[in-house]
């Protein structure tokens, strides 16, 4: 073994650990991988890149383009809505042609786009049947990714295992040369699915429920959550918009419907409360309970200079902000003002204008003046840094707040007493920052959220006295625990379950970022995941593929959502292709490409471009839809493990390695290696994609097969059907992923249902490739 | 001339018309132009699909991600503002306006430098009482003229130093073009200098003015007859039927601004936005009652915190081949459009069918803080406001990766390409960027037109065409000698490059160049050259280049404007080039 040889092996393996324990993106691990063999010499800069324009990924662009062209243009729908209206509401027979269908689908289309078609219609399909959608989703995703094995182009690493071969100068694969195996897959997978699968499948439904809304509201236990609450006719919330009343902020409840008179109002952060004005809410009751709790202390408006000194080296300054400071045009919140200088901004003056609320997220302007609290000593130094222009030091710098300091005395009474600053939510529910607390005669800054309060305490705060008293009035607000369902859902306004869309740009973002109501007028009432719904916090839960959302609002709205790329709806209201009037030139190009293949006029990546281009080319997806349709990240792998799979044959790392498993397996004969090359290829392929999978075992099947003259079609094909057999996790493949919360499913479902159907896959592939290739 | 050799010719032609008459998108027409040569078998399926994986393409990708590494972290934001700081005169305004953005524009890809430059160009007239239309013709020209300071400005230099490469006469150093790229800045900058006041017109952009706004706004006393009393706005269909937006509702009590489920009642007024013949059918069927005093100011749209913002549609922006009605602009983004404006023209009529373009303008009204989460997004550049300030504590650790990109490129420790890879890495692995954020930096339709358009130089190349065209060119002007040719090739490349885009236009003539060169037996490695500096000098029409596009509107221009500045300029650079290259790369 040289040291070429040793040095590109540590190589592999530091890749293998990466990719399994996935501390960095695959993608990003792939990349590294190519950098260092370039820098180590393996491969010169231009052969590193040939990756890109190789015939796989060449026929992997133009393929996910074909089956995009197949999406907008409805010819999925069409297929998919005809069946169904076939069968009745039986679940064995649905599953059984719910996997026919996604899986002849796939077979011509990429299989998570597949899968994203059908969801809506088997979403409504499990509804109709009373079916909890846990029955149907997973069999979706396993068909379509059964069905992907069925042709040369129906999944990536076959497209890869093709175009290697072809690569060797060997006879290419033919277009249908998988069909066969494929096929007994896919009905191995259907049987498996409708016995054993079914008994290992779960079932979150809990009774029939009479409309989706119910149903819906069922399943997320909303029902928990949802009570109304009546504004009193003195109310201060009179007049304010929902944004300006902020109760996601400070309740925590979200107001879901309005109900004025006899009008039902879909809120938006514009619309204005009304005395009188019945909301239906979505939160905790308890948070209510909370700020009637507030309502109990007494407020007193102070001035600085009737403060008590303060004691532990606290102090207050003054400064304004010149132009180039870090705080200009930032909040403090985004500058981390608290973390870098310790302090606490008690109060803005703009304008002669004291601005007191929302401080950590109000953005400040150049010119600003700023008063806030904190250690003497962190002060001190803000003097000489020229993020500040500082104006006062010492507790006088709060006279600059005249009137706008209050005083919270604690009677003994408020059951306020005893529980720290943090857990009274006291800063929160008010809005108002808390700068020190009163006790014995003596002011203390040093303010955590841990501190406990006290009988007789009076804490500083830093707010607008009338509004605080409008806040702590809020306690008036007249709570109902229980709801009628009938407000949920009505005429012009519906509750449906939405899951992330492939490649949806949401993935990652929170729905205060992306400010989800207004952008989509609709309400997020929830997230399901991993199994479970999560209410709380939903502004500032970042979502992920696989989540599904349960949201409300008017029908226009919800349609709107249904054409939205990012988003598949669960439910058959709406959906619509955009172009029915092209299906037949998406259809057309399709052919064209078999044909070409088939008839041997074309190698498939020339085939597969030249009809990408004319569906491009008649409109039927446009360039912009198309990039959209491309699954960047798998196109990056491949291109980027190519050169590997490249270096390991230069440098005859392949050879030694098939030499020494030929020393060990060769004596059980060549049933063994494909056996082992199955087994290698399906672990591999779950944690990384399928097809880069097959890139990194190709070389070494095939010299394998030189090596010991065994059939070189029987070990690729072994390896890139057991590369296609993802099912043991959600992240194995994109499919799996995409009905995770749709169906509702933790990831222990997928290891459960999955590892027996891996199991029975792999057994077939090694028991019918011989013969089909003999060995 | 074989056969194949007119096929290929055959195939450029239909390729430049397709790219001038803009009927397809650009990456659309490189895809056929690859698909024709590959059906007809010109190139082999190798040579064919070579141009994704060409080091040019490659390295493009790669700066892409290192520029959207570069603005994430704010790094351009501070040049801008020192930039503001500095412009205190005309003059004073100018020299910092050009030599910040060509500095920029010499690493940054110059899209990108644009529309960071932009708004605060507005920021700095609005500040200094100076005109913008005197600052942003300038500041397209000058992101021009970084582009070919070093080799990584632009896409066109990349794609001439692998053509260069692969025909064997070797790669460009990072800073070759330096030298010549100064010379021109510096040309550049006296001419605007000592000519700019008479070449670029003062020009106030009035909003209500420059969007002809008064012609379509107007007030609509609802009478006691109209059908329209007892509907809410939504439900009078007034904007899906005949494209025209209720701004407000006045004189009901709480008359709210874009008001959708006001219940329209006698004697109403509606202030509305629509075409003259919309609104005289809405006054003749609706019982609408037209009020003749009316007059378009300032205030009507301004009151509490509602403003109204002039945006432009930025180079990367969703919105790009979009219509207002499909992007659900209201809902999305809290803004109502009042207008809209492209290539210095109102378009008000069927507004919500328009499909945007890059460059065009907009006028919006909406609330201060809809306003803050448009400077937010990607899609636009909102004119006359301090971009917003993002966290710049990243900013020298990505200011240190493009330095080292540079210098390992400079020095020759690698290739570019692996230095650009190496750069995105480094930005991947600290986690300046998401792999996400870098694909989508990542201008796919720049990839796939060079991609497309590359094997159309291999297919002139190896069919002939480009030798028999470089034939007939010198039959014309050999005899007067290499000079000559190469002011001929400036020439062309230059009007070529007025028409289609640039990296096509250097594709196209670079196997000529490479061709006559040989004939002529100087070194081809000059004329590469002639073509790079030519094809980034788009000066003379607004679709020359797409910084053009992008000040088009913002500066209130006409087509004029353009040929006025741009004519002389671009005369200046040929001659300019015409002395200078041969000196400084012996033929």
């Amino acid at each position: 073994m040289t040291w070429q040889i040793a040095a590109l092996w540590l190589l592999l393996v530091v890749m293998a650990y990466l990719f399994l324990t996935a501390r960095l993106p695959v993608d990003l691990t792939a990349f590294l991988g190519l950098v260092v063999l370039i820098l180590a010499g393996y491969v010169g800069p231009t052969e590193a890149f040939s990756g890109f324009s190789s015939p796989a990924v060449i026929t992997m662009l133009a393929i996910f383009v074909i089956s995009a062209s197949l999406l907008y243009t409805g010819v999925a729908d069409v297929v998919a809505n005809r069946v169904y209206a076939l069968v009745g509401n039986k679940e064995i027979p649905l599953v059984v042609i719910l996997m026919l269908v996604s899986g002849i689908l796939s077979g011509f289309m990429n299989n998570i786009a597949a899968t994203a078609v059908l969801m809506p219609a088997v979403a409504g399909i499990a509804r109709r049947a009373a079916l909890s959608p846990s029955r149907l989703m997973m069999p979706l995703a396993f068909g379509s990714i059964l069905g992907g094995t069925t042709t040369m182009v129906g999944t990536p690493p076959n497209i890869v295992a093709a175009t290697i071969i072809s690569e060797r100068n060997l006879a290419p694969f033919g277009l249908f040369d998988f069909t066969p195996i494929g096929l007994v897959l896919l009905g191995v997978g259907i049987l498996f699915m409708i016995t054993v699968g079914r008994k290992l499948l779960p079932d979150r439904l809990v009774g029939p429920a009479e409309s989706e809304a119910e149903e819906l509201t069922h399943v997320y236990r909303l029902e928990e959550r949802l009570f109304t609450v009546r504004i009193p006719n003195d109310s201060t919330l009179d007049n304010l918009t929902l944004s300006e009343a902020n109760l996601s902020g400070t309740l925590g409840i979200q107001v879901v419907n309005i109900l004025r008179g006899s009008k039902r109002i879909s809120p938006t952060g514009g619309t204005r409360l009304k005395e009188g004005d019945t909301l239906l809410v979505e939160g905790r009751l308890s948070d209510l309970e909370d700020l009637i709790r507030v309502g109990r202390i007494e407020i007193r408006p102070t001035s600085a200079r009737l403060l008590p000194r303060p004691i532990g080296g606290f102090t207050a300054i003054s400064f304004e902000v010149p132009p180039s400071s870090v705080l200009a045009d930032t909040s403090p919140g985004q500058a981390r003002f608290k973390n870098h200088y310790g302090a606490v901004i008690v109060g803005v003056i703009r304008e002669g204008t004291v601005l007191q609320d929302n401080l950590a997220g109000r953005i400040i302007r150049a010119g600003d003046q700023v008063i806030a609290l904190g250690p003497r000593s962190l002060l001190h130094k803000m003097r000489s840094d020229s993020n500040f222009w500082v104006k006062r030091l010492g507790l006088a710098a709060l006279e600059d707040l005249s009137d706008n300091i209050s005083m919270l005395r604690i009677p003994p009474t408020s059951s306020l007493v005893g529980s720290s600053i943090g857990s009274s939510r006291l800063s929160e529910l008010a809005g108002v920052t808390i700068g020190g607390i009163i006790r014995d005669g003596e002011t203390r800054l040093d303010v955590g959220a841990d501190k406990v309060l006290q009988a007789g305490d009076s804490l500083l705060v830093a707010c607008d006295a009338s509004r605080l008293e409008r806040l702590v009035r809020l306690g008036n607000l007249e709570v109902h625990s229980r709801t009628g369902k009938e407000e949920l859902e009505s005429e012009d306004i519906g509750i449906v379950e939405a899951a992330l869309a492939p490649r949806s740009v949401l993935d990652g973002k929170t729905p205060s970022e992306l400010r989800f109501r207004d952008r989509y007028g609709l309400t997020l009432l929830a997230v399901w995941r991993d199994g479970g719904s999560i209410y709380k916090g939903l502004a500032d839960l970042t979502i992920r593929f696989g989540d599904a959302l349960l949201v409300r609002g008017p029908w226009e709205r919800i349609r709107l959502l249904a054409s939205d790329p990012n988003f598949v709806l669960l439910s058959p209201a709406g959906t619509r292709p955009r172009r029915p009037e092209k299906a037949p030139i998406a259809l057309g190009a399709l052919l064209l490409m078999v044909a070409m293949v088939v008839l041997g006029i074309q190698p498939i990546h020339v085939a597969a471009f030249t009809s990408a281009s004319l569906v491009l080319l008649f409109g039927t997806v446009t360039m912009e839809e198309a990039y959209r349709a491309i699954e960047w990240r798998t196109i990056f792998l491949v291109a980027a493990v190519l050169p590997v799979g490249f270096a390991m044959e230069s440098t005859g790392a392949a050879l030694l390695l098939v030499d020494r498993v030929g020393e060990w397996v060769g004596p059980l004969g060549s049933y063994a290696i494909l056996v082992a090359l199955v087994v290698l290829a399906s672990l591999l392929s779950q944690a990384l994609d399928g097809a880069p999978a097959v890139v990194l075992l190709a070389p070494v099947a095939l010299e394998t097969a030189a090596q010991l003259g065994m059939n070189p079609y029987a070990v690729m094909m072994g390896v890139s059907l057991a590369a296609s057999a993802a099912f043991m996790t959600p992240f194995s493949h994109k499919a799996n992923l995409l009905v995770m919360g749709a169906g509702g499913y933790r990831a222990s479902d997928y290891l459960r249902v999955g590892t027996p159907l891996t199991v029975v896959v792999l057994g077939i592939v090694v028991a019918l490739v011989p013969v089909f290739f003999p060995l | 001339m074989s056969g194949d050799a007119v096929l290929v010719l055959v195939i450029m032609l239909a390729t430049v018309v397709l790219f001038v008459t803009e009927k397809f998108p650009l990456d659309m027409v490189a895809m056929l132009c690859l698909g024709a040569l590959l059906g007809l078998g010109l190139v082999t399926p190798l040579e064919g699909l070579a141009g994704f994986s060409n080091s040019a393409t490659v390295t493009v990708a790669a700066m892409f991600v290192l520029s959207a590494g570069l603005s994430h972290t704010g790094a351009t934001d501070y040049v801008g503002r020192l930039m503001v700081r500095f412009g205190r005169n005309h003059f004073w305004a100018l020299v910092t306006v050009m030599t910040a953005v060509t500095l920029m524009s010499a690493f940054v890809n110059n899209t990108a430098a644009v529309a960071v430059f932009i708004p605060l160009v507005g920021v700095l007239a609005n500040r200094r009482r100076l005109s913008s239309s005197k600052l942003l013709i300038p500041l397209s020209y000058a992101s021009q003229f970084g582009g070919v300071c070093t080799l990584i400005g632009t896409s066109t230099n990349l794609l001439v130093n692998s053509i260069s490469e692969q025909a064997g006469y070797g790669a460009f150093s990072m800073f070759e073009f330096s030298r010549m790229g100064l010379i021109l800045f510096f040309a550049g900058m006296l001419y605007f200098l000592v000519f700019g006041k008479w070449l670029l017109p003062d020009r106030d952009v009035e909003p209500l003015t420059t969007f002809h706004l008064d012609e379509y706004v107007t007030e609509m006393r609802i009478q006691s007859d109209s059908p329209l009393v007892g509907k809410t706005v939504i439900d009078s269909h007034l904007g899906d039927e005949h494209d025209v937006t209720v701004i407000r509702v006045l004189g009901s009590g709480d008359a709210g601004w874009a008001p959708l489920r006001q219940v329209l009642e006698p004697d109403n007024v509606l202030l509305v936005r629509g075409s003259f013949d919309e609104l005289m059918l809405l006054r003749d069927t609706m019982g609408l009652e037209l009020n003749a005093d009316f007059e378009v100011r300032d205030e009507i749209f301004q009151e509490d915190d509602l403003r109204l913002v002039q945006v432009l549609i930025a180079p990367a922006s969703e919105l790009i081949g979009h219509t207002l009605k499909e992007v659900d602009f209201r809902n999305r983004y809290k803004a109502l459009v009042l207008a809209l404006l492209r290539r210095g023209e109102s378009i008000n009529d069927q507004l919500s069918s328009v499909r945007f373009g890059l460059g065009d303008e907009i006028l919006l009204q909406a609330h201060e803080e809809d306003i803050r989460a448009l400077r937010r997004s990607d899609d636009f550049i909102v004119l006359n406001e301090m971009p917003r300030r993002i966290g710049r504590r990243r900013a020298p650790l990505v200011l240190a990766v493009f330095a080292v990109v540079i210098g390992l490129a400079a020095f020759d420790v690698f290739p570019m390409l692996v230095a650009a890879l190496l750069g995105c890495l480094a930005l991947l692995l600290t986690r300046v960027l998401t792999m996400e954020e870098a694909y989508h930096a990542i201008d796919w339709q720049v990839i796939f037109v060079l991609a497309g358009i590359l094997p159309l130089g291999t297919a002139m190349q190896t069919s002939g065409a480009a030798e028999t065209i470089a034939d007939w060119a010198l039959g014309m002007v050999g005899d007067m000698g290499p000079v000559a040719v190469l002011a001929v090739l400036y020439l062309l490349t230059s009007v070529l490059t007025n028409m289609i885009s640039n990296a096509a236009a250097a594709v196209l003539l670079a196997p000529i160049a490479i061709s006559s060169a040989e004939a002529l037996g100087v070194d081809p490695r000059s004329f590469l050259l002639v073509i790079t500096f030519a094809a980034s000098a788009g000066f003379s029409t607004p679709v020359g280049y797409q910084t053009n596009m992008m000040v088009y509107n913002a500066g209130g221009y006409r087509y004029t404007d353009f040929l006025r500045a741009g004519v002389p300029l671009s005369i200046l650079f040929w001659v300019l080039s015409v002395i200078f290259i041969p000196q400084l790369w012996v033929l």
